[in-house]
């Protein structure tokens, strides 16, 4: 773990020895999801809402995607531009090393200035947590903390597939990011907004679903939900696992491509 | 004949590549402009008069998704910005062009084809969509005409935009920021984040006194019919007049930047 946090101290380092690109960058990560937000906003004062869902319910839910999303963007950076050390072989430099490699390839990149957007998220998630209308108790406080937990895995996997992907392909990255950067921002509405089957998609394959729609129907005892709506997070855990073996299936096969 | 063959051959096989990436481009663009329809469709599910018209909107979400290369204003060549960083530059600078121009082109270029490739399976496909959720015709055939061409100069102005920051970069040396931040808020003025229409009347406002509009918002309302032919061909005035003040601006930063410029090593 020391190491781990070395190696993020010389990114950090690094990364404050161009102070204004890194003031810059971190601006311009936070103003995206301000005004990815701001459209929503507009949008449902023009139209006074989306389905039965009010506005600070959205708020919260942006606030769950945007926190996983960005931590995980932040922390898991190596993961997710792995196909990078693929293409330059430094995968086969991290293989001849005695460490776990998931390990080295996460300590192989980390990006401080994503530090805007992950601040954001959290004002968005107190203020969503503090203005819905629900009435809390114990386990509510534990089914909001498996939303966010959830959400942080659910994104956590996602990079995980897209490493695991590159063993194989390595030009069509641009398809992965549908399922990152599409699923923050799919998922920043609760999922039954959508058609059927595009719902069904990200409910039951990769579980958006799972992290916002069903336990935020528990919080709010929307239709008197069951109390395992709110376990429903958990099931993220399980879709983590699924992408290690994927990862590791995809680590054993590989061969490196020489020079 | 055989060295002229085998160019031919590693020509393909270069093109070949970049239809890779087209084709996974293609995909996601449908992604996008599937969900994006989606979430419109279950606000317009709420009964309220909108102020833009279901199958105006649909079309306007489906040539966004087709040109957005075209219309991307982070879009930068990564060559010209490291050239900068890395002090590259310097041999550019050495060289008999005018560097200005030069850079241009290149970026011209680098957006064209990249649209190009993209475009017209995403039209194609679009267009024979159930049609609740097709792309539509253009409104008239002049608003045709003008669609095309507000949407050339479009693209010239907004390189223009981009040709002052590279500028710019001579002085900071933080692209990756400084084309993000630019990126970002002149999408949300341009209309590419929100169509203006949907806007309160201040940011309206703002907008229509910023240039950006005249990328996105001009071209694609002059597509669906929301924007009269009259008003377009007034638009399409405003359009060269802001290019010739950018191309100016940036030509003096880029001369300015020329005479200072100090190589940091190497």
């Amino acid at each position: 773990m020391s190491l781990y946090f070395k190696s993020i101290l010389i990114f950090i380092k690094s990364e404050f020895e161009y102070r204004a690109s890194f003031i810059f960058s971190l601006l311009a990560s936070a103003l995206n999801t301000f005004f990815i937000l701001a459209s929503a906003l507009i949008l449902m004062d023009t139209f006074g809402g989306i389905g039965d869902w009010k506005i600070n319910e959205i708020i919260l839910l942006t606030g769950i995607a945007s926190f996983g999303h960005s931590f995980v963007e932040m922390f898991g950076r190596g993961l997710d531009h792995f196909y990078k050390h693929i293409k330059n072989g430094l995968l086969d430099r991290l293989l001849v090393r005695p460490r776990n490699i998931t390990f080295q390839v996460l300590c192989s990149n980390f990006e401080f200035y994503k530090i805007g957007r992950l601040i954001e998220s959290v004002i968005f998630l107190i203020y969503g947590i503090i203005t819905i209308n629900v009435e809390w108790n114990i386990y509510k406080g534990v089914v909001i903390l498996l939303m966010i937990l959830g959400s942080l895995t659910l994104f956590f996997s996602i990079v995980l597939i897209k490493a695991s992907f590159s063993f194989w392909a390595i030009e069509g990255m641009e398809l992965m990011n549908i399922i990152s950067n599409g699923g923050r921002d799919l998922s920043s509405y609760p999922i039954d907004i959508y058609q059927k089957w595009f719902a069904a998609f990200f409910t039951y394959v990769i579980p958006f679903g799972c992290v916002n729609y069903f336990p935020l129907l528990y919080l709010l005892d929307k239709g008197n939900p069951p109390f395992w709506y709110g376990l429903t997070p958990l099931v993220t855990v399980i879709f983590c696992g699924l992408c290690f073996m994927l990862w590791n299936f995809g680590l054993s096969q590989y061969k490196s491509t020489g020079s | 004949m055989k060295p002229y063959l085998s160019f031919l051959k590693l020509r393909i096989s270069v093109g070949l590549q970049y239809r890779f990436a087209a084709i996974t481009g293609i995909f996601t663009q449908f992604f996008w402009g599937a969900m994006y329809i989606f979430i419109y469709e279950a606000y317009y599910k709420m009964g309220t008069a909108s102020p833009m018209p279901w199958e105006q909107l649909v079309s306007y979400l489906w040539i966004q998704q087709a040109f957005f290369a075209l219309i991307r204003f982070s879009y930068n060549s990564s060559d010209i910005c490291d050239s900068i960083i890395t002090g590259q530059v310097v041999y550019e600078l050495v060289r008999p062009f005018n560097i200005y121009w030069h850079w241009y082109a290149q970026t011209f270029a680098g957006r064209l084809s990249n649209v190009l490739l993209r475009f017209s399976p995403i039209i194609i496909v679009a267009l024979l969509l159930p049609d609740k959720y097709a792309l539509h015709f253009p409104a008239s055939f002049a608003s045709f005409v003008l669609f095309l061409l507000t949407l050339i100069l479009g693209l010239f102005l907004s390189i223009s935009l981009t040709m002052i920051i590279y500028g710019i970069m001579f002085y900071t040396t933080s692209s990756r920021g400084i084309f993000n931040i630019y990126g970002i808020i002149a999408e949300f003025f341009a209309g590419s984040t929100l169509p203006i229409l949907f806007m309160p009347e201040f940011f309206q406002k703002l907008a229509y006194m910023l240039p950006f509009r005249l990328i996105v918002d001009l071209p694609f309302r002059l597509y669906i019919g929301n924007i009269s032919v009259q008003e377009g061909c007034i638009s399409v005035m405003l359009q060269i007049i802001w290019i010739v003040i950018f191309v100016t601006i940036g030509n003096l930063i880029m001369n300015n930047a020329r005479k200072k410029v100090v190589s940091q090593g190497g």
